[in-house]
């Protein structure tokens, strides 16, 4: 029988899978549905994002979860990163640049907490990439996985999920304009949307 | 910073620290954008990490330019 048949409304209890109701008045089981767990991926193509001088940060909205809680179950990722800015005015040559997904959008030098919630996770170490050392030239291209011993739940009841690509320069002197990269890999980020209320 | 003002803080064996105030940030559009106007303050700071001198400008360029000077002189008076 198809598990979209069941419906146990109006109906006496009965155990359902591994599910066994209470037997008592005013407690009704129902079958409300099949979570699946969802495999997403977004694929970056010569993606563009400035890094402005005033702010040493950058972040590029690459997504938005449908509503609910969105349970993360993992991530990968594979990026290379290429400085189309003039490099002895802008993002200097060869220095180390934090990057990370996250929930909300970079808002310090330092990646931490929601700015990296969804790739390395919450706690864990900010992944880098190297600048380029030549314009347009990309960097070593540069992988990355979520890595956390706790699910990580993002409540997107009240507002759906985005996923926001973030960078920052944890050295201010590292840059001195203006810079533009361009990104080109892809992000996967298997997940099930548990519900919404 | 730029090459040549790396080049005069080796030559002096001193580093330079930058703060940036007056600016916030906000999304617009999916990125983050700065609002405000921002000032730069640098550091210029010896081998031992003490601050010998000290700039600030709403210019970057013109912040570390000013620092370094200052501590090229105090640094070169030091020495003799």
């Amino acid at each position: 029988m198809p598990l979209t048949t069941f419906d146990y409304a109006g109906q006496n209890n009965s155990a359902q899978g591994n599910f066994t109701p209470a037997s008592k008045s005013g407690c009704l089981l129902k079958f409300a549905g099949k979570a699946t767990i969802e495999k997403l991926r977004i694929e970056f193509s010569a993606m563009s994002i400035t890094i402005t001088d005033a702010l040493a940060y950058a972040s590029q909205l690459v997504g938005t979860f449908a509503e609910g809680r969105i349970a993360i179950i993992g991530a990968v990722t594979s990026l290379a990163f290429t400085t189309t800015s003039a490099i002895a005015s802008t993002l200097n040559s060869g220095v180390a640049v934090q990057y990370g997904f996250g929930s909300a959008a970079a808002s310090a030098t330092t990646l931490a907490t929601t700015m990296i919630n969804i790739l390395p996770g919450s706690g864990q170490t900010v992944p880098t990439f190297t600048s380029s050392t030549t314009i347009n030239v990309a960097s070593a291209t540069v992988t990355a996985a979520y890595v956390t011993n706790a699910q990580s739940q993002l409540d997107g009841t009240a507002t759906a999920i985005p996923i926001y690509l973030n960078l920052a320069v944890a050295t201010g002197t590292d840059i001195d304009g203006d810079a533009t990269v361009t990104v080109t890999g892809f992000l996967e980020v298997t997940y099930c949307n548990v519900g919404d209320y | 910073m730029q090459q040549t003002h790396r080049d005069r803080l080796a030559a002096i064996k001193a580093t330079a620290e930058i703060e940036v105030s007056g600016v916030t940030s906000k999304v617009v559009n999916g990125a983050v954008v700065p609002e405000g106007k921002p000032s730069y303050a640098v550091k210029i700071k010896n081998e031992a990490g003490e601050v010998v001198a000290s700039a600030s400008s709403e210019k970057k360029a013109d912040a570390y330019e000013s620092a370094i000077a200052k501590a090229e002189k105090k640094l070169a008076k030091a020495e003799k």
